[in-house]
């Protein structure tokens, strides 16, 4: 694999399309489940949203598909390439936050000042 | 019941929450063209607003996408597009994260930037018209300075107008080193 820009952190937004398209979603769905997720704190504006789904199938981490016949909505699942991006960033947040607890001594500090 | 509105504005935001206030009294925008807004009375359903200027690429696509949120496309005019969404269907964001913010406010800046510095280039054509090709303060002289004038003075002032987005952009901006 060529040196790259992969190993940048994902933003908040594409970190949660990719855990929520581990199944087959459409993006109202998609949106909606990112809200109940979060308990509404990341709720995603329709033009980022769509921006972000855009962007994340042309660099081929998500695939779309036409849902049935009827309605032609569109759905979007997480591909290969994607779920090995995706578990990528979960070992880069494990040791943010393992370095984080180590200096600070655990999330007691957390209540503290 | 249906009405009519005529109205103009030069600031997005201000056009913008201005729509919203008519969404909160019941009036569903049907269409806009030309300072004109097209409203239905459909009080108590409230709707909520926004102006986009979307991106020239896959627009249908991006609008069928906003359909199927329910977001509906309302009018498209003069590169703005006019969105509606009922307000019982949640709150209505276009852009959450501050990389499309800054572009959003981007785009308005090049609609105040390309106005002025036309105005501003017809103003001082008519400038050197006049020092060129008029030797006496006859009718000609007097048509090309005061249209030149006031081309000038409304290149300013759109100049000025658009003081408040290069100030938005230049906040987000500094936002987004610190966040994402």
């Amino acid at each position: 694999m060529p040196e790259s820009t992969d190993r940048g952190a994902f933003t908040e937004a594409v970190f949660y399309i990719l855990l929520s398209l581990h199944q087959p979603m459409h993006g109202y769905a998609l949106m909606k489940n990112i809200a109940d997720l979060t308990q509404k704190r990341v709720s995603l504006g329709a033009g980022t949203l769509y921006g972000a789904l855009n962007t994340l199938e042309k660099k081929g981490l998500i695939q779309s598909f036409e849902e049935s016949s009827k309605d032609r909505k569109k759905e979007y699942i997480i591909t290969k390439l994607g779920k090995q991006s995706f578990n990528k960033e979960l070992v880069r947040l494990r040791e943010l936050l393992k370095t984080a607890e180590a200096i600070l001594g655990g999330s007691e500090n957390e209540k503290g000042n | 019941m249906k009405k009519e509105i005529k109205k103009a504005f030069l600031d997005f935001d201000k056009e913008e929450q201005w729509l919203n206030e008519q969404g909160q009294n019941g009036l569903m925008l049907l269409n806009y063209y030309n300072g004109t807004y097209e409203f239905e009375d459909v009080n108590p359903t409230k709707y909520l607003y926004k102006i986009e200027i979307p991106k020239k690429q896959n627009r249908s696509d991006y609008y069928e996408f906003l359909e199927e949120l329910g977001i509906t496309v309302v009018a498209n005019y003069a590169g703005r597009v006019y969105l509606r969404k009922n307000e019982n269907d949640g709150a209505f964001d276009l852009y959450t994260d501050l990389d499309n913010q800054i572009e959003q406010y981007k785009r308005r800046n090049i609609v105040f930037n390309s106005v002025a510095s036309s105005q501003l280039g017809a103003g001082i054509l008519l400038f050197i018209n006049m020092i060129l090709y008029t030797s006496r303060r006859d009718a000609p002289f007097w048509i090309l300075l005061v249209f030149g004038s006031a081309l000038i003075i409304s290149s300013i002032t759109f100049f000025i107008l658009g003081e408040p987005i290069r100030k938005k952009i230049a906040d987000l901006k500094s936002e987004k080193k610190i966040r994402e």
